[in-house]
């Protein structure tokens, strides 16, 4: 609002700037009309003053004209040597200076003298001054009006109204049944149309935040049975990168190596093959082929001893590439213990030997 | 014959009203100039100078009778203008208009009576006792 009020003000005095300039310029022709004018009414008579070379009709000619507001000093010549000039006693400058021949009375052909009317220089300042203070004022006071009849009705009509919508749109919480409640005098206008539009937006929006909340509840439930799949299955499942550095792993996995030395953040740092397979080279040689080949490496690998376990144990190891970000080639592997079978089958090898 | 005295008579009228209706201006026969030009004249008879070419005083006089038609013939404008003219001045005090006589007679006898002195009257009552200085044309 104040700054409707300040472009007010300054609309208001650029135009009471220009208004001047053109009253100023306005003024000095008018001023030059009425001399003009005046001229024209004592010219007969200046003429006879001249012509009979008689001072005294040429010194009323020049009180006459004195009397004037806008003569500051008026001069007669005639041809038979009068001369005559009378100005005003006040100091005011002297402007422009309009000159005339006076022709005989009987003989237009016949110049017989010159009468000269110098204006006064402060006149048209003042008349320019008081024309644009004038106009100055009544366009503020017309522009001034017209900005609180405006402001008045724009916020009245607009401003009100919207703050209504506006704080009933914040107060509005996500997913709330309310609703923004038209305005009486707005329901066929565009603000009746931007509520009705907002509260369009508004149906949409809980629809979407509903659908979303389903959707979220599905994928929960889905994360959770996989999760639960992940971590109950009686397949251990990792994931390495091209150097056989462990990245994630499930707690099948884990149970299978009997780690409780490494924390998990230490277990995902470290080189699979180095620290728990005997043969590491085996399980370094099954990365760079299923890395080359795309397809499904499997093979059985010892595990390390260790001082809790009570013999060798024995993974069936199923590797494959599954992609690459970052640079960083992943590999996803599923083993299976086969610590068990592998006694069995090394027993049924030893057996015949102790027969023999 | 009845016919050709009336066809005379109605000759001399016209031609008495023809020459009536062209003033000539007169002098004193004292007067130097020998004629008088119309810009002089008219100089004179409104004011504008107070003497004739030669230095000598002039004293215009106006014929009643013939004054709207003198001055037509001066200065181109109906006499009404020339009172006018004369009001203003007579108002500002500082010259008055020609003194106004009632015929050619009066006029003759001032003419004769002052040396400077200038008029106008009709031609057929110029006589010796005045000579002309312009005729009007």
């Amino acid at each position: 609002m104040a700054s409707v009020i300040l472009a007010a003000i300054g609309f208001s005095i650029i135009a009471a700037a220009i208004f001047y300039a053109n009253e100023l310029v306005r003024s000095r022709q008018k001023t030059q009309v009425m001399i003009n004018q005046l001229l024209d009414t004592v010219e007969y008579s200046s003429a006879i003053a001249a012509y009979t070379n008689n001072e005294q009709i040429a010194k009323d000619v020049l009180q006459g004209l004195l009397r004037n507001d806008i003569v500051q000093e008026v001069n007669i010549t005639g041809d038979q040597g009068m001369k005559l000039t009378q100005s005003k006693e006040s100091l005011a400058n002297a402007s422009e200076q309009i000159k005339r021949p006076l022709v005989s009375p009987f003989d237009n052909q016949q110049v017989v003298g010159q009468i000269t009317v110098v204006s006064r220089g402060d006149y048209n300042l003042v008349e320019a001054t008081r024309s644009a203070l004038l106009s100055a004022i009544n366009s503020f006071l017309l522009i001034a009006l017209t900005t609180v009849i405006i402001l008045w009705v724009f916020r009245r009509n607009v401003l009100q109204p919207l703050t209504i919508v506006s704080n009933t749109l914040h107060d509005i919480m996500v997913g709330q049944k309310q609703r923004i409640a038209p305005l009486e005098k707005h329901q066929n206008d565009e603000l009746g149309r931007f509520i009705l539009d907002i509260n369009s937006l508004l149906e949409v929006l809980d629809a979407k935040f509903k659908d979303e909340q389903a959707l979220r509840l599905k994928i929960e439930g889905f994360e959770r049975q996989l999760r639960n799949i992940f971590e109950t299955t009686s397949a251990g499942l990792f994931q390495i990168d091209q150097t056989g550095k462990i990245l994630t792993c499930n707690p099948t996995f884990l149970k299978f190596l009997d780690n409780d030395t490494l924390s998990q953040h230490e277990l995902t740092e470290c080189d699979f093959a180095e620290t728990f397979i005997e043969d590491n080279n085996l399980f370094k040689s099954m990365i760079e082929t299923a890395m080359n080949s795309q397809s499904l490496i499997s093979n059985d690998l010892a595990l390390k001893v260790n001082e809790r376990s009570n013999g060798a144990g024995w993974l069936h190891c199923l590797l494959s590439r599954v992609g690459e970000t970052d640079g960083r080639v992943i590999l996803e592997g599923v083993v299976f213990d086969i610590s068990e079978r592998v006694a069995k089958e090394k027993a049924s090898v030893i057996k015949p030997n102790m027969i023999i | 014959m009845t016919a050709m005295k009336i066809i005379l008579l109605l000759f001399m009228v016209v031609a008495s009203f023809s020459a009536s209706a062209e003033p000539v201006v007169i002098a004193n026969v004292n007067n130097k100039l020998k004629e008088i030009d119309v810009s002089n004249l008219q100089d004179i008879y409104m004011g504008r100078v107070r003497s004739f070419k030669d230095g000598s005083m002039a004293l215009p006089i106006d014929q009643a009778k013939l004054r709207a038609d003198f001055y037509q013939k001066l200065t181109q404008r109906p006499i009404e203008q020339i009172n006018a003219y004369w009001a203003r001045i007579m108002f500002s005090g500082e010259a008055s208009p020609p003194r106004i006589m009632p015929d050619d007679v009066s006029v003759i006898r001032i003419v004769k009576e002052n040396s400077g002195a200038i008029g106008y009257i009709s031609a057929e009552s110029v006589n010796k006792e005045v000579k002309i200085l312009l005729r009007f044309k």
